[in-house]
């Protein structure tokens, strides 16, 4: 016989789990929105993030909402008037920053910090058991090197991202011009593998002049190494 | 968004949806409703109200910058709601800005023959209603794509605000005329919005429930 547990509005947080179904990909964010577990403080800066990534990735901040009020929903609260605020105006001045910086670079740095932040292992088990799931790093890249035009691999890059962002909800992804290929966060989910060979199908569907390759990289152990990955060409 | 039951909410909704066409951010949209509520700058704004605001900025902001890009210039979708706000300033208004007909284009059936419609319904709407948004040039005057709210089956129609005497009304109506004697599926009318005892919003909202 097995016992559900669900958790009252107002009681002490803690995880539901078996009240709750959210999907992997929201499972990440959970130890980066209350990395001091459940009963912990919301991280402004992981949600100001996760909410621009929405706003990035053309989601619409109902998606974002609805999407909160699940991760909330797990650690039996309602959503919090301060969660929604600071998410809705993040998600609200990165959709103005998409509409209105044409060239995007601000766009680009913020969104590689946000792979950056995300790839590197978090101290699981923690509070979240085996609820949470860890990042891992997925890299695009071109080999040898693209030596395509700039306007050429920048249409390439984008092309890519899209396609990333399609094939993983919810994943950080970011652009890297100077080494020529796409790198993203995505969630450690058991559909992992399945997903990246899409990828790699919905890649060789494109008419890039050389295929790219896509690869799976472990968690860095540390903010040191996560950099390292990050700079250095694969 | 979802038609409110809440006369607070709606209003809170279309102060919202004028703050984003004024290129105001969403944040200075929480930082003035909590200026109306009366709260200090550290309490919470009540979930509800935030919700409906971020759904109302975002939709318009949405609705401004696919504009251009869909290439229907002048044109936007808007609800019922959208329509009636459009009218809620008009008694302020001086009289010769108020509208004084509504055009109403609207689709015979919404399922069109496929082998003998050259455009799809809704292009066809759009086309009309860019048409009609060429001929309605005035500042006061709008031309707009209603959908009705949580009713995704129920088809568009185009509604044109016009400004001004029968005669204006008239040329309007005969392009638009014209161009549906061509394809059969388009319904013209007229719905004269000047005259009603308690304005043009009570006369617009009668229209609109007998079509509920």
């Amino acid at each position: 016989m097995s016992i559900k547990w669900h958790w009252r509005r107002g009681s002490r947080a803690s995880p539901a789990s078996s009240a709750v179904s959210v999907s992997p990909e929201l499972r990440t964010h959970l130890p980066l929105l209350w990395p001091d577990g459940p009963s912990g403080r919301v991280d402004v800066t992981a949600l100001q993030a996760l909410s621009q990534e929405y706003a990035r990735s053309g989601r619409d901040i109902e998606d974002l909402l609805a999407d909160l009020d699940d991760l909330c929903a797990v650690i039996g609260i309602g959503t919090p008037s301060s969660v929604i605020e600071a998410s809705s105006s993040a998600w609200a001045d990165a959709f103005l920053g998409t509409v209105a910086v044409s060239d995007g670079t601000r766009d680009e740095v913020a969104a590689m910090a946000e792979v950056e932040r995300r790839i590197v292992r978090r101290d699981a088990p923690s509070h979240w058991g085996d609820l949470a799931l860890d990042d891992r790093l997925l890299i695009v890249a071109w080999d040898p090197p693209t030596t395509a035009p700039d306007d050429v691999l920048t249409r390439d890059l984008d092309q890519v991202v899209g396609l990333v962002r399609s094939f993983f909800r919810g994943a950080a992804v970011a652009a890297q011009p100077s080494l020529g290929r796409v790198v993203a966060a995505v969630s450690d989910a058991p559909d992992l593998v399945k997903r990246t060979a899409a990828l790699e199908a919905a890649c060789s569907e494109f008419a890039f002049s050389i295929q790219p390759a896509v690869t799976l990289r472990a968690a860095p152990p540390d903010a040191a190494a996560a950099a390292d990955l990050l700079r250095r060409a694969s | 968004m979802a038609a409110s039951r809440d006369p607070f909410v709606d209003d809170i909704v279309a102060m919202t949806r004028q703050a984003a066409r004024d290129g105001l951010p969403l944040t200075t949209v929480f930082a003035d409703l909590r200026l109306v509520l009366d709260l200090a700058p550290s309490d919470d704004i009540p979930a509800p109200l935030l919700r409906a605001c971020a759904s109302s900025w975002a939709r318009t902001q949405q609705e401004l910058s696919a504009g251009p890009r869909s290439g229907l210039g002048g044109v936007r979708t808007c609800s019922r709601g959208d329509l009636e706000s459009l009218l809620w300033g008009a008694p302020g208004s001086p009289a010769d800005e108020l509208p004084s007909s509504l055009v109403v284009v609207e689709l015979r059936s919404s399922r069109l023959a496929a082998s003998t419609a050259l455009l799809g319904p809704e292009d066809l709407l759009h086309a009309t209603a860019q048409l009609l948004s060429a001929l309605l040039d005035c500042s006061s005057e709008r031309v707009m794509l209603v959908r009705e709210d949580g009713e995704p089956e129920r088809p568009w129609w185009v509604a044109g605000l016009v400004t001004g005497d029968d005669e204006r009304v008239d040329r309007a109506v005969t392009r638009v005329t014209a161009l549906a004697s061509v394809n059969e599926d388009l319904v013209v009318s007229v719905h004269r919005l000047s005259g009603h005892p308690d304005g043009v919003l009570s006369s617009l909202r009668c229209f609109l429930d007998a079509r509920d």
